[in-house]
């Protein structure tokens, strides 16, 4: 899959303010790739690990999400975003409505709308997973099996 | 009397995280023992007071609601509103597909305890080979320093990884503890333990080989 992604820039030749700009998104260690396919790959599975590490650290996910646009990598974005939206759990809007809006591009009409639908009615079934979802639950039915009694 | 009543019209069926918590550990308890009991079935029951005494093997509805409540807040387990077959065919040729859904790379291999690989997704038949011996001989190194890693540094895991610099997983090996016999799964990279496929993937191996 990612030997069809562009290569990174070379570290001279991205400009300081874009370094500036984009400096908090980013892994320390993302300036240092260069080249390789594998080394993108790696620095894929970095980012997705720091995820899995710890699923509510918000800058992990938004540098999973940029990771995933920059290099064009569509169903690890559309992934990137189902666990932010999981994890978010109905908070953090304005930051959810901005990544998928951002994202949008690299998204088929498809996915957009489900995930806007999600923001909409905030219906956790709406979410499904993919091959790239790391914290998704892999629910096939209801996680309620006991009901409360009334009296 | 309980506070609380079934749902009507569903079927029992494990979470990904509760069959994973299931055979991740050979210390076994009532919990487990339900997942396992519900793993050897041929199709997932339907949920009532009946089955779930027979399954949970406890006298009273009480015991039976109150395992039930345990296993539903930790995620151990759902209810399907249909009822699912067993996985069918033989294990070889279900189980590559099923493997293959664990794993972000596709390179998945499951061996048995003697190091002899069962099936294997994405790796060559050479490499599977080396590393079900790898396997075996890292189980033989965690059974003799298990005590150590259990009592001294409080480390519950019987997972081994090979981790890069930033302490990552580059390979990964699962102990999966079915019945009496012992598995290992091993993984490159980004481990999928949250997929319905780990689900079907420890359910064949289940009615294979456990013995409850």
């Amino acid at each position: 899959m990612l030997q069809s992604l562009p290569l990174f820039k070379a570290e001279n030749e991205i400009n300081s303010a874009s370094i500036e700009s984009n400096q908090k998104f980013l892994v320390k260690h993302v300036l240092w790739t260069t080249i390789t396919a594998k080394e993108n790959n790696d620095q894929y599975t970095q980012i997705v690990f720091k995820v899995l590490r710890n699923p509510k650290h918000l800058m992990s996910h938004i540098q999973r999400v940029y990771f995933t646009y920059t290099w064009k990598m569509n169903s690890p974005l559309y992934a990137a975003l189902i666990d932010l939206l999981l994890i978010l759990d109905g908070n953090g809007k304005q930051l959810s409505n901005r990544m998928i809006s951002l994202s949008h591009s690299l998204l088929s009409n498809q996915q957009h709308q489900t995930l806007t639908r999600y923001l909409q009615t905030q219906d956790l079934t709406l979410l499904p997973e993919n091959k790239y979802t790391v914290l998704t639950k892999g629910l096939i039915g209801s996680s309620i099996l006991l009901a409360k009694k009334s009296n | 009397m309980s506070k609380h009543i079934l749902v009507d019209g569903l079927f029992i069926y494990p979470t990904p995280i509760g069959c994973y918590y299931a055979v991740s550990s050979f210390i076994g308890d009532d919990a487990k023992n339900f997942i396992n009991r519900l793993l050897k079935q041929p199709r997932t029951p339907a949920l009532n007071i009946k089955t779930l005494k027979n399954l949970m093997n406890v006298e009273s509805e009480k015991d039976a609601i109150e395992l039930l409540h345990h296993c539903q807040n930790k995620g151990w387990i759902q209810g399907v509103k249909e009822s699912i077959e067993s996985p069918i065919g033989t294990l070889d040729t279900i189980l590559p597909s099923l493997l293959d859904k664990v794993s972000e790379t596709g390179n998945v291999l499951l061996s048995d305890e003697q190091g002899f690989h069962l099936a294997c997704s994405g790796f060559t038949n050479e490499t599977a080979e080396q590393l079900s011996a790898i396997s075996a001989e890292i189980e033989t190194i965690h059974e003799r320093r298990i005590d150590m890693l259990a009592n001294s540094l409080t480390i519950d895991s019987h997972a081994w990884a090979i981790v890069d610099a930033f302490g990552s997983s580059q390979l990964g090996f699962w102990p999966l503890f079915i019945g009496d016999s012992q598995f290992v799964i091993t993984i490159s990279g980004i481990p999928h333990f949250n997929r319905p496929g780990f689900v079907t993937l420890i359910w064949a191996l289940s009615i294979r080989y456990q013995q409850i």
